[in-house]
């Protein structure tokens, strides 16, 4: 492992809250704050001509929406991890967060504390999925394989096919196993499960890279 | 039932009869008489040739592919017939067909041009020629009638039975085969566009489903073909436009039988895959054919690899869906694909000389009303898919809408209460710094629980319980209690009111809280078990604590509040304690679908 410290850069419209989080990031040797804003223009702008490892999104920003910052961030830098920050995680906010690329999320709910830990295991490769997103991927994928051609002109993204290994580690996610439990279940390594829900939430990414780019030159945040 | 059915089919085989009847009508009644035999010259010239030449003799139908195949230019026919006087109104000369183009002469004279005789020739196969030849160019007595004739090689070239008579008659006839030959095959032209852009916008509009591109694909096929049967004209390099329209039916069922393949939801790639190969194979095999490189019957040999399989699929296909479905429409698309495909055929077998000459190409007449069913059906489903999804988007904002309504409700009952103690505690002025922070935490536990049972689309329990489940994991870890989950024998698709998961939920939350003030516990174990009442699903979440005694202090843990839930709900609630732990076990009734 490199000793070189994760670098993280912040966006989050709530003084306390970023404040919070820029404390305990400077508190932690293996993390360092390389920049940290309140609004996402001033976060899209940056990202264009800086490099980071991390980026933490705020979902309920005052400009633009974070889910727009994270399509930026990933198509501008693949290799960066972004996390969205959010009061309850809610599913519905949740998988449009990984719908745009975020791999994972944290609860802006005082523990802060975990926010070291959560990052640096978004880093190793780990994602955490809720049981509830889950379940409704789970609903989705099952809607999608039924009748194509209708869930093609219904609004919303289609999700691609799932393996049927990806289908039992959904199920088992979805019934409350941890990914501990679920590996023991399947007979399979911890990493090997985190692997596929990266990989399903990869899926999920319909990341149009040329949009993303167009859309960042319309806004003048490249030239 | 049975009785009906047998109408039907002798119905059908009624028209299959009459159109195969009158498709097959080359030899005329008493009046006109008709020309079958004639002495043929081969020579490129372009005024009738002497009689000294090498004239040999011939029957009408004479057909080119059969008697010369590999010759092609001009050729001269010559007939004579007797004329006791010459009649007033002057003689018809009428030819059902003819391919590709002629020129009549009476004793020598012109009195009929195709068009042009010289390449690119006029397309008058499929035109029926007519000349009323005028008294001053006929004698009494013998008359010769010359016929040049050019003809494509491999084209099913060659001339039809002459046919001379009282103009009124011949005239009548003439008009009638133009509109059968010519007209007709216009209306079918415009049918299949119409039909082919269908197909087009029902592709568009199903999210690019390929099934109804194949159907747009297959009407181009047929417009291409019937196209053919009125061009005379064609801007087109001859061999390019032959080998086009001579390989459009072949293509029509290689298009319509994929279509058919999924219109009956089976995907069979290796079949798709090689009727495209076999078009590819028999397209070029008609270029060769036409470079004489290769004889016709083994391009005919070639593409009923993909007539046979295709007019089967038909056959087989639309009578199954009859037989299921039932419905008019069906019937209607099975009768007259049984009808079309006997007659498709029967064009096939005129192609290859195994059908007379002068047949007439009827069998559009049956396809046209298969276009229009088939197209009708494809409407039907794109009306019938957008309705759907209108439905659909009206139930889903109607479910918001309740959604909402039982989400103000929730907060007022859960999160309302809690606010409202804390804010009494605050107001008290007792501002016990930990135990307001507890009761905080309490109201953001709250709103996790209405914000989870919110996204969860379904309202399926499980993954609500599950939830709250790895929401506690780090919390209790960090304090040294371990979960022990042990719900997979919870059933699947258990969907309950939002109201009773909520107060389940509720229950739970309490339940795990208790433990972690009071119980000194190491593990919480969360276990499916047997149901003590009928029809209902119960599971426990029980500490290995210290247990309580109830009265005194069993105000602090709530448990009031929770028999009250669960009565309030409908729910079953037994909590049991002693030293070694205490459980509460919940019973759910069974509400899934049966």
């Amino acid at each position: 492992m490199d000793k070189t410290p994760v670098t993280v850069a912040v966006v989050e419209d709530e003084p306390d809250v970023l404040g919070a989080i820029a404390k305990v990031i400077g508190a932690n040797p293996k993390l360092r704050l390389a920049y940290a804003c309140s609004t996402a223009m001033e976060m899209m702008r940056w990202l264009a001509r800086n490099p980071v490892d991390v980026l933490l999104v705020d979902l309920g920003l005052p400009d633009r929406p974070g889910t727009e910052v994270i399509t930026l961030c990933r198509s501008l830098q693949p290799a960066c991890e972004v996390m969205v920050l959010s009061i309850f995680g809610d599913a519905g906010h949740m998988v449009q967060a990984f719908e745009a690329g975020a791999r994972g999320y944290l609860l802006k709910d005082g523990s802060e504390d975990e926010l070291a830990k959560h990052v640096l295991h978004l880093r190793a490769g780990g994602s955490p999925m809720s049981p509830i997103i889950a379940s409704q991927l789970l609903t989705r994928w099952q809607e999608n394989s039924r009748k194509p051609a209708v869930a093609a002109t219904l609004p919303g993204r289609k999700i691609d096919a799932l393996s049927p290994r990806e289908l039992e580690v959904l199920q088992l996610v979805s019934r409350g196993c941890t990914y501990q439990e679920t590996g023991n279940h399947l007979s399979i390594a911890m990493t090997t499960v985190q692997a596929h829900v990266r990989n399903i939430y990869g899926k999920l990414d319909v990341h149009n890279k040329a949009e993303a780019l167009f859309e960042a030159r319309q806004l003048g945040l490249l030239d | 039932m049975p009785a009906r059915r047998s109408l039907t089919a002798l119905l059908c085989i009624g028209c299959w009869l009459a159109l195969w009847a009158f498709g097959c009508h080359a030899s005329p009644a008493v009046g006109p008489s008709t020309l079958d035999h004639a002495h043929f010259l081969l020579t490129e010239e372009a005024l009738p040739p002497p009689d000294r030449s090498a004239w040999t003799e011939v029957t009408l139908p004479d057909n080119w592919s059969a008697r010369r195949r590999d010759a092609q230019g001009t050729g001269w026919y010559r007939m004579t017939f007797n004329l006791d006087s010459v009649p007033d109104d002057g003689l018809a000369i009428l030819v059902q067909r003819l391919s590709m183009n002629g020129e009549f002469f009476v004793n020598g004279i012109r009195v009929l041009s195709g068009g042009r005789m010289a390449k690119p020739v006029t397309r008058n196969w499929n035109n029926p020629l007519f000349v009323e030849v005028p008294r001053t160019v006929l004698r009494a007595g013998l008359n010769v009638l010359d016929i040049r004739l050019y003809t494509y090689r491999n084209n099913n070239g060659g001339l039809g039975t002459v046919r001379i008579g009282d103009p009124e008659t011949l005239r009548a006839k003439h008009a009638f085969l133009h509109a059968v030959h010519v007209n007709g095959s216009i209306f079918s032209f415009a049918v299949a566009l119409v039909a082919a852009f269908i197909g087009i916008v029902a592709w568009l509009r199903m999210g690019h489903d390929a099934m109804y591109g194949l159907f747009g694909l297959a009407m181009v096929a047929w417009a291409v073909r019937y196209a053919n049967y009125f061009i005379q004209d064609v801007p087109l390099d001859q061999t390019a436009y032959a080998v086009v329209v001579n390989s459009a039916q072949g293509w029509f069922f290689i298009f319509f039988t994929q279509f058919l393949l999924r219109l009956t939801s089976r995907r069979w790639p290796l079949t798709e895959r090689t009727l495209y190969l076999v078009g590819v194979l028999g397209t070029f095999g008609i270029y060769a054919a036409f470079q004489a490189w290769v004889s016709l019957s083994v391009v005919v040999g070639i593409w009923f690899f993909v007539w046979l399989p295709g007019a089967a699929a038909l056959l087989v296909i639309s009578a199954c869906n009859a037989y299921k479905s039932r419905s008019i429409l069906a019937s209607l698309v099975a009768i007259t694909a049984w009808l079309y495909v006997p007659l498709t055929v029967r064009e096939l077998l005129i192609t290859t000389n195994l059908f007379p000459f002068d047949a007439s190409y009827i069998a559009h007449y049956v396809g046209m009303p298969l276009a229009v069913l088939i197209s009708w059906m494809l409407i039907d489903r794109v009306v019938e898919a957008a309705r759907s999804a209108a439905v659909a988007d009206l139930a889903s904002a109607r479910a918001a809408f309740d959604e909402r309504q039982r989400i103000t409700q929730d907060m007022h009952d859960g999160l309302g209460l809690q606010l409202n103690a804390a804010l009494r505690v605050v107001e008290r002025g007792d501002i016990d710094r930990p135990k307001f922070a507890a009761l905080l935490r309490g109201c953001l536990d709250e709103l996790r629980l209405i914000v989870d049972s919110a996204a969860s689309d379904s309202g399926e329990f499980l993954p609500l319980l599950a939830s709250l489940r790895i929401r506690m994991q780090s919390k209790l870890e960090s304090i040294g209690i371990a979960i022990h989950w042990q719900m997979q024998r919870f059933p699947d698709g258990l969907i309950l009111p939002p109201g009773m998961s909520m107060q389940i939920l509720r229950m739970v939350q309490e339940a795990i809280n208790n433990t972690i003030k009071h119980a000194r516990a190491s593990v919480i174990d969360f276990q499916v078990v047997e149901s003590r009442r009928p029809d209902h699903i119960a599971f426990v979440v029980r500490d290995n604590g210290i247990g309580f005694v109830p009265d005194a202090s069993s105000t602090g843990r709530g448990l009031s509040g929770m028999q009250r839930r669960a009565a309030g709900v409908g729910v079953g609630l037994a909590v049991e304690s002693s030293p070694r732990g205490t459980s509460i076990q919940i019973e759910i009734p069974d509400l899934r679908a049966k």
